[in-house]
């Protein structure tokens, strides 16, 4: 039964990452715009729901993507809403294989009344990300509403990147290797804590950071033996590896005790009941590699800053297709992707 | 809901306590506890209270239960009854040895299993069959 | 905290399982059947994938432990009325989105009621003092939870809070599984929290009367390993017994300082759980003395103008009051993972987070995981 068609409005959890908000852009708008009976060969487009799409031009492609950020509150611990936009359109670039960005726009809408001095702020937050990754802001628009026609602040970010090779989210074969750039949660958990107001003394701040030259590190290393990538936003890593798996053909089993875990995200997660693996991360890639790769990725990983806390975390299989298997240590146990509002809204 | 978590007392004062929960730190009322809880105290945190005081000598002495609980499932014969009480030192006195034991009922052994699959529609198999399902 | 990584020890549990399958197949029957009565103790099997390793010839059924679950339709009625009539409802999370008879909380959140999630009392309490606004808490949850709810009202709450109380209360629902034609249960594991409260020596008039054993258990996972081994042992010597598996929490006793507070504030009342029938003193009501601070006295709840509608015939096929009462499993039920999913869930076991039917989707009671080992 389809949930969407049969209901007559988009709620919330239609925007959460989930498996609601994938069944809405599967039955609503590939409808609208994945209608050619064929894809042009050369063009990666809305039906292969990857973090980005491509245009194949000469013996590049030209990849670009595009991300609305409405996260509520818009200043968080670790980062803000322009630091956010510039990363996730950076980021996306670099999980298809584009780690050089040729230029990004920016759209605002602002709502009436949202004071100057917070606008300041997050412009020149996403001016230093800009400058810290290398990329430019080549246009943008600029809109206001009226009071209450909108919350805030509304950015949205275009990026376009060239790359001799696309990397898809869904190359995995089995026995491939699952590395997860750096630690799990952060983000999610820290925005959680704020937007809930939950009374915690805990040190949680997003992780949120452009990882371009990581990944590019990352690339060069593997040279070839990288077979799938997706960065684990919203949803967190179960959707993200729940997509891989899916769209690879394989299952994927992954091992609870080498997942990175800040303490401070671990203890607020035993406390509130919400699993790491299902909160958002801004900061941090899902790479398959094949398994006689996967040691000069995770040491080229390991050799930058952002990379530190890089790790194997699981295995392709080929069985329980489809499916994300967590080994805990005193059993197994299906991770099912989280539904739509389990988690609040948080980017 | 039922999110009773144990977490270390590092302040406290009449009504209430700062308690660290794996690095997390967290105010807990203390209007339920029946005990008086200081500074290094161990306690059982629910919905924002603190509903136990867990003196922390017997986190050792679960253990300990639980260590003498498998040296006596490994002993081939019943367990004698000097041991059972050793065991049950929290509980003991609940023992009624007087009346006959509820009548149970045998349940044929069940036919070989199927090979495992890995997807079954909505199947229980893998999990625990609810009672009223037969074999 | 090092303490509770203990409990964690995947070498002690390799152990405990290895004694729980011996003691299995000592019992002289197949299969055993156990029911436990607690979301969090299903919560905890679940996260650690304990049942890939339990012995297959083991059920280990949860009953009706989830206070969200049990929650009757008129309740949630009664928090949606006051929804829509303007008044700012706040409830743990779990229970907005509760099917009611006509809807839930996050419906009425959706035409524009005002809805809060809290994760305790405590913080209704301080939404209650940052507005002008009537606030009623919907306070839901076992014995447990209850107290809380209790000390917050003899603490004395803001003037503008009051409590729509539908806290339940488990003891007597094992009674009523006990009594069950259906029934194949031949032993309760206990709620560890509960029973901090109310001590394990409630559990003795029942096992006299039954002669099934109650086996008290803590929620990591050594404690429910080493509660499952100890009951199963009790059952094989067909011993009618209440043992204590959680003494670092509870005692014979219990709690008396929140036992105290709990029936100063709460008397239990015979009550529907959902789709278990009749409850004898199963639900917990607010005494007379405290109608200052009783949403039902302070508003007037209309819940008749929710139903305009007749349930759905789907609502008719869910058999969540099987489910909870361990007569089904999930797998049973034709809706499940079809037309009742998390997100669009029928009954309440497919909503609460400690809902069997939601826990099986959450986390899998479909594929069999026994032998899956990460290499890695």
């Amino acid at each position: 039964m389809s949930v969407v068609a049969s209901g007559d409005r988009i709620l919330l959890k239609h925007g959460s990452g989930g498996r609601a908000m994938r069944r809405l852009i599967e039955e609503s708008f590939l409808r609208a715009f994945a209608t050619e009976p064929e894809i042009p060969a050369g063009v990666i487009g809305v039906a292969a729901m990857d973090d980005g799409g491509a245009v194949h031009i000469g013996d590049r492609w030209l990849v670009m993507t595009t991300d609305s950020h409405v996260v509520q509150p818009l200043f968080f611990p670790g980062g803000d809403i322009g630091r956010l936009a510039v990363s996730g359109t950076v980021n996306d670039l670099a999980m298809m294989g584009a780690t050089d960005v040729l230029g990004l726009t920016c759209s605002v809408i602002i709502e009436d009344g949202f004071p100057r001095a917070d606008l300041e702020r997050v412009l020149e937050s996403m001016r230093r990300t800009c400058l810290e990754t290398s990329a430019i802001v080549l246009t943008g628009d600029t809109k206001v509403m009226g009071k209450g026609d909108i919350d805030g602040l509304v950015i949205n970010t275009t990026g376009v990147a060239l790359t001799s090779h696309v990397v898809r989210d869904r190359g995995l074969r089995p026995g491939d290797r699952i590395i997860v750039t750096g630690t799990i949660g952060d983000h999610g958990m820290a925005v959680m804590a704020m937007r809930h107001g939950l009374d915690l003394d805990a040190d949680l701040r997003s992780d949120v950071a452009p990882i371009n030259a990581l990944i590019r590190l990352a690339l060069n290393a593997a040279d070839g033996g990288i077979t799938a990538m997706k960065d684990p936003t919203r949803g967190g890593v179960a959707t993200a590896l729940h997509e891989m798996a899916a769209k690879s053909g394989v299952g994927i089993l992954v091992d609870e005790a080498s997942l990175p875990v800040r303490d401070a995200v671990r203890g607020v997660s035993e406390l509130v009941g919400i699993d790491p693996l299902l909160v958002a991360n801004e900061g941090k890639a899902l790479i398959g590699v094949r398994a006689e790769a996967a040691p000069r990725v995770l040491a080229a990983l390991r050799s930058h800053p952002l990379g530190a806390d890089a790790a194997v975390i699981g295995v392709c299989t080929d069985d329980r297709i489809g499916m994300l298997i967590l080994d805990t240590g005193f059993g197994c146990r299906l991770v099912a992707e989280p539904e739509g509002d389990l988690l609040p809204r948080i980017c | 809901m039922c999110l009773g978590v144990p977490g270390l007392v590092i302040d406290a004062d009449e009504l209430t306590a700062l308690v660290d929960f794996w690095g997390v730190r967290r105010r807990v009322r203390l209007d339920l506890v029946d005990e008086p809880v200081a500074v290094g105290d161990y306690v059982l945190n629910h919905v924002g209270f603190a509903i136990r005081r867990i003196p922390p000598e017997d986190v050792h002495t679960t253990l300990d239960m639980y260590e003498q609980l498998l040296k006596d499932a490994n002993r081939d014969d019943l367990m004698t009854a000097d041991v059972r009480s050793e065991i049950e030192a929290g509980s003991a006195d609940a023992r009624l040895k007087d009346t006959p034991p509820r009548t149970v009922r045998a349940v044929e052994a069940p036919s070989p299993r199927a090979p495992a699959d890995t997807v079954e529609n909505g199947g229980a198999r893998g999990f625990s069959r609810a009672a009223g399902a037969d074999d | 905290m090092t303490n509770a990584l203990e409990f964690r020890d995947p070498h002690r549990a390799a152990d405990l399982n290895a004694a729980l399958a011996r003691a299995t197949a000592q019992v002289g029957h197949a299969p055993v059947s156990l029911m436990h009565v607690c979301g969090s103790h299903e919560q905890a099997i679940a996260k650690f994938g304990l049942r890939a390793t339990f012995p297959r010839d083991l059920n280990v059924i949860m009953g009706p432990g989830c206070p969200v679950c049990i929650t009757d339709q008129p309740e949630i009625d009664e928090a949606v009325a006051l929804a829509l009539k303007g008044v700012r409802v706040a409830t743990y999370g779990d229970m907005v989105r509760v099917p009611g008879t006509a809807g839930s909380l996050a419906d009425a959140q959706a035409r524009g009621a005002h809805v809060d999630t809290v994760y305790s009392v405590a913080q209704a309490i301080d939404l209650a003092r940052r507005t002008a606004e009537e606030v009623v808490f919907f306070a839901t949850g076992f014995e447990t939870t209850a107290v809380a709810t209790a000390a917050v009202i003899l603490a004395g709450l803001p003037g503008n809070l009051s409590i729509l109380s539908a806290h339940k209360y488990i003891p007597p629902v094992m009674e009523i599984v006990a009594e069950m034609p259906d029934t194949r249960v031949e032993g309760f594991l206990a709620a560890g929290h509960a029973a901090t409260i109310t001590g394990w020596g409630i559990f003795e008039p029942f096992v006299r009367r039954y002669g099934l054993p109650v086996v008290v258990a803590g929620f990591e996972p050594l404690d429910i390993l080493a509660a499952l081994v100890r009951l199963v042992e009790l059952v094989r010597g067909r011993e009618r017994a209440v043992v204590n598996m959680f003494p670092r929490c509870v005692t014979r006793d219990g709690n008396l300082n929140a036992q105290r507070q709990l029936w100063r504030v709460f008397r239990p009342i015979g009550g529907r759980w959902r789709g278990i029938a009749h409850v004898p003193n199963g639900n917990l009501r607010l005494r007379d003395e405290w109608a200052e601070v009783d949403a039902r006295r302070r508003f007037t709840i209309d819940v008749a103008s929710l139903w305009t509608q007749a349930p759905s015939t789907l609502v008719r096929q869910c058999i969540c009051g099987n489910i909870m009462a361990g007569i089904a499993s999930p797998g049973d039920c034709p809706l499940f993972a079809t037309e009742c999913v998390p997100d669009a869930p029928v009954g309440a076991c497919m909503v609460s987070s400690e809902g069997t039917c939601r826990i099986w989707h959450q986390y899998g009671g479909v594929p069999n995981l026994r032998g899956a080992a990460c290499p890695l």
